[in-house]
């Protein structure tokens, strides 16, 4: 039995993409060997920020473009806690677009799901960053009138220590990845394809399956030129797996007057008086 | 004794330093002291000036006009209503300049020869610094005693300046030679300080004048002090991370003023639905946008009671004085983790670059109360049976802890269900009773039969204590407030009807305090003070308007 797994009721339209996703991440923790109440899963708000309602773990489901910062505090306090933030295309890349950049500097000892699904879904069907120029949504009836953003090219130029992507229905391969990220030293972060079958006419199981594939064998993920080429390929030569990864201090390592978690010190009142000396 | 200096001159040009110098030297040879800056948001040039009022008692404000002016560069002149006593001194680095003022007195500079004898471009700073020390009875042993921090070379020239200026200086005044000096610190330090002394260990906040102070105090004592600190990308990212720092079990708290306290509003909403327990300052400066980025003003009152979206518990206080900054920043703490709720501070310029002396600190008055649950026991996030206490976090136990942002089930899983909801109103109101109960109420100073009652919050009580010990005593009295939301209407009982005439003084148009008191008692106020020109209240300023509304009466 899987204690990750969790009896509720869940809101996602049948045959969403991100039911696999939550089957995977549920396996992946439990065959690292991670429990429930070591675990911290952070999300925004959107049909994927839902996912720490349907895991049975500590979680956080904040605000929508906000899973980043919620995150970061999490972990300053208390880096013990395996940390995960799932959100959507929207909530990452749209409305918390400042916090991605800067959160990928931070290299963040953490996991980073994106379900990029390259539309709006719980608003209905809107055009989101990932949607293509051009496709048309349920707002942009004359189809999307900007580009769209390139997430792991992006992650790449912002110096991201792990960059993957992955398609939700190759289930085996999104779990290793699942299982790869969760071992990385650092931010470690998966654009992972994943249809909408309500709101993306364009970008179905069909779709992705035709226009993905996985990378070559002698594909060398330490080299950060190779990554970046291979993160510009468009459909149908999209590709899944670890883009890149490279190990790097990450930041609670950079905090070095930090021996333990903040929480872990001992703290009075009077603390405070060797500070006031400098007061005299 | 009571005497005044002010520093004045552009900025970038050692008005800070000779302020810092002076300060820390007159608190070494026993003076009370109380500074303010007064500055323009600009790296150089402008008019910029710093007040240090000096005593041989304790001080509650500083004068606004000085005994002593000294200024850097000619432009003093052209302010000299507004910041000379009649009588009293300039000090001014060009000997070029004539005025035609009377009854003052005139100390001119040769500044071609300073600037020949001391090749340092900030060294008439350091000139005026020695002739004032010589006037305040500084010895030359004390001057030697400043710690200058920068090279070897240019602490040299600058030493050499300041005993330039104190051989031409005449010993005026008599200094105090106290023992027993306290702790000598501005608002933003007091803030810091008193959140460390209850627990703070997680800063994470976005750089906005005046509120950066803290983030830089805390930030200089992150290693003293094992904190976490951080400069996050945005205002928004700095309230939101305190929320997860909270839901991990630390004692966490930003700062801004008005214009980032904006942008982390979505943050306080969240910290009162998810129960996460922070503390929000918000040092207030005038606005609204940029405002006047360097002044002050108690604008925000609207917008702290307004914050966020929907009803949700919350407390706001406001504190009265540097040294209050202190106990009201650790209290702000405590009770954020007692209740599990944002607490909003309201502090603003005027305290955070007021300077004063803090006699001593009072441990009595300073906590860092643990609220949590036994480890093991059984345990529900939003138990509908617990208001205050009793908290875990994630990580802390073997508890599972699902912190939601939506209308929630106990355990923290969003529900829409009509019931629900209204449980969880229920629970707003039966939280915002309990706290209303134990917050403090206001405090009282004056006569006991006054003519004229004032009614105010924050950092005006000790300028309007001041302003009623010099008016009449006998006829005024202040009702003051530190503690704004929620308020409970039985605190004010035995203030109806005390006075025939009352008034409201705030430092902003709208009287937002005053009419929110109204709309909570039903008790109107008949006049009212304002000061919104972004400068802070005086005595002089208090007492040329209460003779107004005398004369009315």
């Amino acid at each position: 039995m899987n204690p990750f797994k969790k009896d509720v009721k869940n809101a996602w339209c049948p045959g969403c993409g991100n039911f696999a996703i939550l089957n995977a991440l549920q396996a992946a923790l439990h065959d690292e060997g991670i429990a429930p109440h070591e675990t911290m899963i952070v999300s925004g708000i959107g049909q994927a920020a839902k996912l720490p309602h349907y895991i049975s773990a500590n979680g956080y489901n904040g605000l929508h473009g906000r899973s980043l910062p919620a995150a970061l505090g999490v972990h300053a306090a208390n880096p013990k806690l395996k940390l995960i933030v799932t959100s959507g295309d929207g909530d990452t890349y749209g409305e918390g677009g400042n916090h991605f950049i800067h959160h990928v500097r931070r290299n963040i000892n953490m996991l980073h799901l994106v379900h990029d699904n390259q539309v709006y879904g719980l608003t209905k069907g809107q055009g989101s960053p990932t949607t293509a120029m051009g496709q048309v949504t349920t707002l942009q009836k004359d189809g999307m009138k900007s580009m769209p953003i390139n997430p792991v090219l992006l992650a790449l130029s912002l110096g991201a220590t792990f960059v993957a992507r992955a398609y939700s229905q190759n289930i085996d391969q999104l779990k290793d990845l699942i299982k790869a990220g969760l071992n990385h030293k650092g931010y470690a972060m998966i654009d992972i394809f994943q249809p909408c079958v309500s709101f993306n006419k364009v970008n179905t199981y069909q779709w992705y399956s035709a226009n993905t594939k996985p990378l070559p064998d002698d594909y060398d993920p330490s080299n950060l030129a190779l990554a970046i080429e291979y993160a510009q390929k468009e459909a149908p030569d999209l590709p899944l797996g670890i883009l890149y990864q490279v190990e790097k201090p990450h930041f609670m390592e950079r905090q070095t007057h930090l021996e333990k978690p903040i929480i872990e010190y001992e703290r009075k009142p009077q603390d405070i008086q060797h500070l006031l000396e400098n007061h005299r | 004794m009571t005497k005044t200096v002010i520093l004045s001159g552009a900025a970038g040009g050692g008005l800070n330093s000779i302020q810092d110098f002076l300060e820390q030297s007159f608190h070494k040879k026993g003076y009370y002291f109380y500074s303010y800056r007064n500055y323009m948001s600009r790296v150089r040039g402008g008019f910029n000036y710093m007040i240090i009022t000096l005593s041989d008692q304790p001080l509650k404000t500083c004068e606004p006009k000085g005994d002593y002016v000294v200024s850097l560069d000619d432009q003093v002149y052209d302010h000299l209503d507004e910041l000379l006593k009649p009588g009293g001194q300039i000090l001014v680095m060009d000997s070029d300049h004539k005025t035609d003022a009377q009854d003052i007195m005139v100390v001119q500079f040769p500044k071609e020869e300073v600037d020949q004898v001391f090749a340092h471009p900030n060294a008439s700073g350091m000139v005026a610094l020695g002739y004032l020390a010589k006037v305040f009875g500084l010895d030359e042993a004390d001057v030697d005693a400043i710690e200058m921090p920068w090279s070897e070379k240019v602490n040299a020239s600058n030493l050499a300046a300041v005993k330039y200026g104190f051989v031409r200086a005449e010993k005026e005044i008599e200094p105090p030679l106290r023992a027993d000096m306290g702790y000598q610190m501005d608002g933003n330090q007091a803030i810091a300080l008193g959140a460390l002394a209850g627990g703070l260990n997680f800063y994470c906040a976005y750089p906005m004048s005046p509120a950066t102070g803290i983030l830089q105090y805390i930030t200089n004592n992150e290693k003293a002090m094992h904190v976490f600190t951080e400069q996050a990308e945005d205002e928004i990212a700095a309230a939101v991370s305190i929320t997860g720092a909270a839901a991990a079990g630390a004692r966490a708290m930003t700062a801004t003023s008005g214009g980032g306290f904006a942008l982390m509003t979505e943050g306080i909403g969240l910290a009162a639905i998810a129960e996460t327990p922070v503390v929000i300052a918000n040092v207030m400066r005038p606005g609204p946008a940029t405002g006047l980025p360097t002044r002050t003003d108690q604008g925000d009152f609207y917008q702290a009671l307004g914050a966020a979206q929907g009803e949700f518990p919350k407390i706001i206080l406001a504190p009265d004085s540097v040294s209050d900054c202190l106990y009201t920043s650790n209290r702000a703490m405590d009770l954020a983790h007692r209740f599990r709720l944002p607490v909003i501070l309201l502090s603003d310029q005027y305290l955070a670059n007021s300077s004063t002396e803090l006699p001593g600190v009072d441990y009595d008055q300073l906590v860092n109360n643990s609220y949590l649950a036994p480890k093991g026991s059984d345990y529900t996030i939003y138990d509908k049976d617990v208001l205050e206490g009793n908290a875990k976090y994630a990580g802390y136990d073997e508890s599972l802890l699902l912190y939601d942002s939506h209308i929630h089930l106990e355990d923290g899983f969003y529900s829409e269900s009509a019931e629900v909801t209204n449980r969880y109103k229920q629970r707003v109101l039966d939280k915002l009773a309990l706290i209303a109960n134990t917050l403090k109420p206001p405090t009282y100073y004056g006569a006991d039969d006054p003519d004229v009652l004032l009614v105010s919050w924050g950092s005006n009580r000790p300028i309007l204590e001041d302003a009623i010990d010099r008016w009449d005593k006998s006829k005024l009295g202040l009702l003051h407030f530190t503690d704004l939301y929620p308020l409970n209407p039985q605190h004010l009982a035995p203030y109806f009807g005390k006075a025939k005439t009352v008034v409201n003084v705030e430092m902003n148009g709208f009287n937002q305090f005053g009419k929110y008191l109204r709309g909570q008692t039903g008790w109107n106020f008949d006049h009212s003070i304002n000061r919104y020109d972004g400068r802070p209240l005086n005595v002089d300023y208090v007492i040329e308007r209460l003779e107004e509304i005398h004369e009315s009466l």
